[in-house]
């Protein structure tokens, strides 16, 4: 059957949404088929996109030209940028959603696209034939045919919401599990895992005591998500804090046989960094309170999403307990807290480039990879829309490294390590942190976006500008010197050792205030004062950063060294089982992922090693005779 | 790819009363099986005939261990046989004329029980220093690193550091979260005494290499004072002797002295005082730079006015002794000839070396030493960067990587789940 489309995207979450965007941006005809095209940019948990690792994935997508950061900008309430106080590397945008606008911000900016159809069906099934993905089944048995597919159907497989002893199936609260796709899945026989996550209560605004709680306001200098953003377009408010109490812990303690996972109904594990308030209280029994965020879920809607208190107790014990926490006496409950239990592929079945390395052309993206949160789902969907078009293409698929991304990071470790939670995004998980900074992001990845062809024209002339004003920048503040006898004489604090120091050494000095600076050079304040910033961070983190190329050099060397993919771990002796296992399932491409699995010793990667070479020698030596 | 079974005879080379040789690797207890009968228990001894070819070799005890029980990890077959040199030659014969097995190279059981897991590198250096320990201290300090004592020890280090980082990363990527900057100010303490205990470690490094390789005293003097008078009469001593090395050079004699457990090696060297040979002349510069690297010194003088000519610097631990005490009483005195004096300059020896007690430094050799010392520069600079209280905390976790990177080193292994583990186990974050 002839492909009606290049690329058919299932599910419309943040990952669809990306996938279907990135296909179509590098020109392939792309339907993206969801349940209710009304749900496209539904935010389904909390009301914020950015924050430490996310906000720098945030970046990146928007470098690649994605759309979370553009339409995040576009329905930003409240921007702050994290840690702030600290070095640039480790900061990170964040900002409250006006959930409607960002719904449909989204939904306008899909409509825009001329490559791209979306159809609100529900899919049934997947049609792969010799071990190729070829289309879709939709309901009603009508066959859709394709090059390349791309699944992003979320916490759809076998989901089960709990509250209290209560279950049902379902993925978000008031959606039906597509389970005949799920069926075909299983039926597919890939490695499944099961996990858990919750959401709060939420709660209606006008019953919140706001004069008893304290708030935090938004930045007054607000940092963006997208290169291409300004200014604000929303006007800015702020969240309030309030907090736990022993009367709250004490509730929860009480009811804790009813909560679905301390009364033994959930099993999976639930993640360690977004812990429920139940667990909260049993593992930091010490505590005496905990943290609580209300955050707005819009300008225009009184409903408040109260982050820190997710949970799965009944009904009646969340009114009980949220009514003991100050200010939220009176609170009435809009819509329960629950825990939902899913199940997910083991990342592991997956190429670098998101591909099932089992089925051609069938790529996967977001939660069903084991991630939870927007940002890292977005993430997998913009680097599964971009390998699906490129297969479509015939081109060669595409992966970001872990030293030029959080992108590369993210997927990296989802299909080397796995995961046994679900996948967050921080910023300690990137080794080479210092040089994957929110404000260089599009430095490391917009040219190579533009090498694929997924870069809008507007957008290549905004980076090239922003390149050229970047070397004129350093240029012109190299060009400003001064001796250190020089610096004294103008009031500079310096060392006396007589070598002259450049602006940008003296912008990066701790004792230096930028007005004093100012002073001396007052042309300096004609210049970007993004752009000095960004190349004094640059300057103050090069002796760090030159101690990491030394460690991204070898890195590089070893992905150099591919493994073929014939090579027979059974037959290595002196492997371990444990490692045996893991390397038969994530069978890595080539010696660097190998060297990341866990547990990996250097003696199994040396035994590893003296067999490609053996592969090699033998793989050659069949070509000679060949020829 | 299967790995080859090897074989070697793991006693001394000679006669013996017994004589054992070791087979590893997959095919070890098919390789028993066409000897004698098949091995049915694992991990206990038999008695059984050894034949080939229909020969009766010998009667031997028969011990198979399993796979991943036993010292090297792979499959592995003992032959406790008589020590006889007729029999283990027929034995590593017949084991050679087997298609697949081949004798081990120098270091090869050893090798694969570190491929396998089995032993880590700090043991397998420990292993080594015990199969050459020839004192009893020596022995002491080397089961300290087969044992594992140095293993735990880093493994310690290393979960303070992790749980440093776990702090420090804490505090960056969990902001949101009430976690203050006190936590920082908590971790100051812990890095302030790991440094002090690094660095414990690595001044006792310094004794616990000269512990390995044995303790230099040179003996100082002008010619025919008697010093190689003293050294014969050191190694007259035959039980206390356990080698004689020829130095270098023709003119400096070694002699290993195993002083109440500690290895010592006495340097006679050409006397010194002015010569117009040319050749002892060099002997003499020779002399001087071996003396100034030794750890002690001792002068051996007919007179105090002698000290001065030297021209060699004395430390505050060396002795002076006066020589030929059989002749003239001068206190202390020693004789090479009636050997008066020498167990008093022994004691002296030790105690100048300061070789009472055991405190000894679990570093054993310069590769521990130079990463241990790394880590502790790190950390050096973390230190640094808490107390000026200007937290460039990304920084300061660099460091702190660098630090854990060399702990594993060490040891081999590093991975960031393990930071996030530590950091959700200590902090309440979700918020």
């Amino acid at each position: 059957m002839k492909p009606q489309y290049d690329v058919i995207v299932i599910g419309g979450g943040h990952a669809g949404v990306e996938a279907a965007m990135a296909a179509e941006r590098m020109g392939v005809q792309t339907l993206l088929i969801t349940h209710k095209t009304s749900m496209l940019g539904e935010m389904s948990c909390n009301p914020a996109i950015g924050g430490l690792g996310k906000g720098h994935l945030v970046r990146e997508i928007d470098a690649l030209d994605g759309v979370m950061g553009l339409a995040a900008d576009l329905s930003g309430i409240q921007f702050r940028l994290l840690n702030r106080s600290k070095g640039a590397a480790v900061q990170g945008p964040r900002t409250q959603i006006d959930r409607q606008v960002y719904k449909s911000t989204i939904q306008k900016m899909i409509k825009e696209r001329i490559n791209l159809t979306v159809l609100e069906k529900e899919v049934v099934d997947v049609i792969v034939q010799r071990d190729s993905a070829t289309g879709v089944i939709i309901s009603g048995g009508i066959k859709i045919y394709c090059s390349a597919l791309i699944l992003t159907t979320g916490t759809f497989l076998k989901g089960t919401i709990h509250i209290g002893k209560e279950k049902r199936s379902g993925g978000r609260i008031g959606d039906k599990a597509s389970e005949s796709l799920a069926e075909k899945l299983y039926s597919l026989n890939l490695p499944m895992g099961r996990l858990k996550t919750g959401t709060p209560p939420r709660i209606d605004g006008n019953t919140i005591d706001w004069d008893l709680i304290e708030f935090q306001e938004a930045d007054t200098d607000p940092s963006f998500f997208s290169f291409f953003t300004k200014s604000c377009k929303l006007k800015q408010v702020s969240c309030g804090i309030t907090y736990t109490n022993e009367k709250t812990h004490s509730i929860i303690r009480d009811n804790l046989e009813k909560s679905a996972m301390y009364g033994g109904s959930i099993t999976s594990l639930g993640p360690r960094y977004c812990p429920s308030i139940e667990d909260k209280i049993v593992r930091f029994s010490n505590k005496e309170s905990h943290q609580i965020f209300l955050e707005p879920e819009g300008l225009n809607t009184d409903v408040v999403y109260p982050n820190g208190i997710s949970t799965s107790l009944p009904i009646d014990v969340q009114k009980k307990y949220v009514n003991s926490i100050l200010g939220l006496e009176r609170a009435k409950i809009i819509q329960p807290g629950y825990a939902i239990e899913y199940d997910f592929i083991d990342p592991r079945s997956l190429t670098p480039w998101l591909e099932l390395k089992k089925i051609k052309g069938f790529f996967l993206a977001g939660q069903i990879n084991g991630t939870t949160g927007y940002e890292e789902a977005a993430g997998q969907g913009l680097l599964a829309g971009l390998n699906a078009a490129l297969f479509v293409q015939g081109k060669k698929n595409f992966s970001v490294r872990r030293d030029e991304g959080y992108l590369g990071v993210m997927i990296d470790d989802l299909v080397t390590k796995g995961v046994k939670e679900p996948y967050r995004m921080f910023t300690s998980r990137a080794e080479y942190r210092l040089c994957l900074r929110a404000d260089n992001a599009d430095q490391r990845l917009t040219q190579v976006g533009i090498n694929l062809g997924c870069v809008s024209i507007s957008r290549e002339k905004l980076f090239i500008e922003a390149k050229n004003l970047l070397t004129f920048t350093k240029k012109t503040l190299e060009a400003l010197f001064l001796t250190s006898n020089q610096a004294k004489k103008n009031g500079l604090i310096v060392k006396m050792d007589g070598k002259t120091r450049n602006a940008i050494e003296y912008l990066a000095s701790e004792v230096i205030t930028y007005d004093k600076i100012i002073s001396i050079w007052p042309e300096i304040k004609d210049l970007d004062l993004t752009l000095v910033t960004k190349i004094v961070n640059d300057y103050k983190y090069s002796f760090y950063i030159e101690r990491q190329k030394k460690e991204i050099q070898k890195m590089k060397r070893d992905e150099a060294i591919g493994i073929p993919s014939n090579i027979e771990y059974e037959n290595i002796n002196g492997i371990s089982n444990e490692l045996l296992s893991k390397l038969q399932k994530v069978r890595p491409i080539n010696l660097a992922q190998a060297l990341r699995i866990d547990g990996m010793t250097p003696a199994a990667i040396t035994l590893i090693l003296f067999n490609i070479r053996k592969l090699e020698r033998l793989n050659h030596s069949k070509k000679q005779k060949i020829a | 790819m299967l790995r080859e079974t090897i074989f070697s005879l793991s006693s001394a080379q000679g006669k013996a009363g017994i004589a054992v040789i070791r087979i590893s690797g997959p095919k070890s207890f098919w390789v028993a099986s066409k000897f004698s009968s098949p091995i049915t228990e694992c991990r206990k001894t038999s008695l059984k005939k050894l034949y080939w070819d229909g020969e009766l070799l010998d009667e031997a005890l028969v011990i198979g261990f399993e796979h991943q029980k036993s010292f090297t990890g792979e499959q592995v077959v003992e032959f406790h046989v008589h020590g006889s040199v007729a029999v283990i030659k027929s034995i590593l014969s017949a084991l050679s004329s087997i298609q697949d097995l081949r004798p081990a190279l120098p270091g090869e059981f050893t090798r694969r029980a570190l491929e396998n897991n089995c032993l880590d590198l700090t043991q397998v250096e420990g292993l080594s220093n015990l199969i050459q320990a020839e004192t009893k201290i020596q022995q002491k300090q080397a089961l300290k690193g087969y044992s594992g004592n140095l293993t735990q020890k880093i493994s310690l280090w290393r979960d303070t550091v992790l749980s440093i980082l776990a702090s420090i990363e804490a505090v960056i990527d969990f902001v949101d979260e009430d976690i203050t900057l006190d936590v920082i100010i908590e971790v100051k303490p812990k890095v302030k005494e790991l440094i002090a205990e690094l660095e414990h470690e690595t001044i006792g490094a310094k004794r616990s290499e000269r512990i390995h390789l044995g303790f230099d005293v040179a003996l100082v003097g002008r010619p025919n004072v008697g010093k190689s008078t003293l050294l014969n009469y050191l190694a007259k001593r035959d039980l206390a002797i356990t080698s004689e090395i020829s130095g270098t050079t023709r003119d400096i004699i070694e002699l290993k002295f195993d002083l109440d457990g500690f290895s010592i090696n006495f340097l006679d060297m050409a006397g010194i005082g002015q010569t117009r040979d040319k050749i002892e002349a060099i002997g003499i510069e020779k002399a001087k730079v071996r003396a100034l690297e030794a750890d002690l010194r001792v002068f051996i003088i007919d007179d105090v006015s002698e000290l001065g000519a030297f021209e060699i610097e004395r430390k505050a631990n060396d002795i002076v002794v006066f020589a030929k005490g059989d002749i003239t009483i001068r206190a202390p005195s020693i004789s090479g000839v009636t050997g008066m004096g020498i167990d008093e300059l022994l004691v002296e020896v030790k105690k100048s070396l300061s070789l009472e007690g055991e405190n000894l430094s679990l570093l054993s050799n310069s590769r521990q030493y130079s990463s241990v010392k790394k880590v502790k520069e790190s950390l050096d600079d973390v230190f640094f960067a808490l107390n000026k209280g200007d937290f460039m905390l990304e920084l300061i976790s660099e460091d702190l990587r660098i630090s854990l990177k060399n702990l594993d080193f060490l040891l081999g292994r590093l991975d960031v789940e393990e930071v996030l583990g530590e950091i959700f186990s200590t902090f309440c974050v979700g918020k």
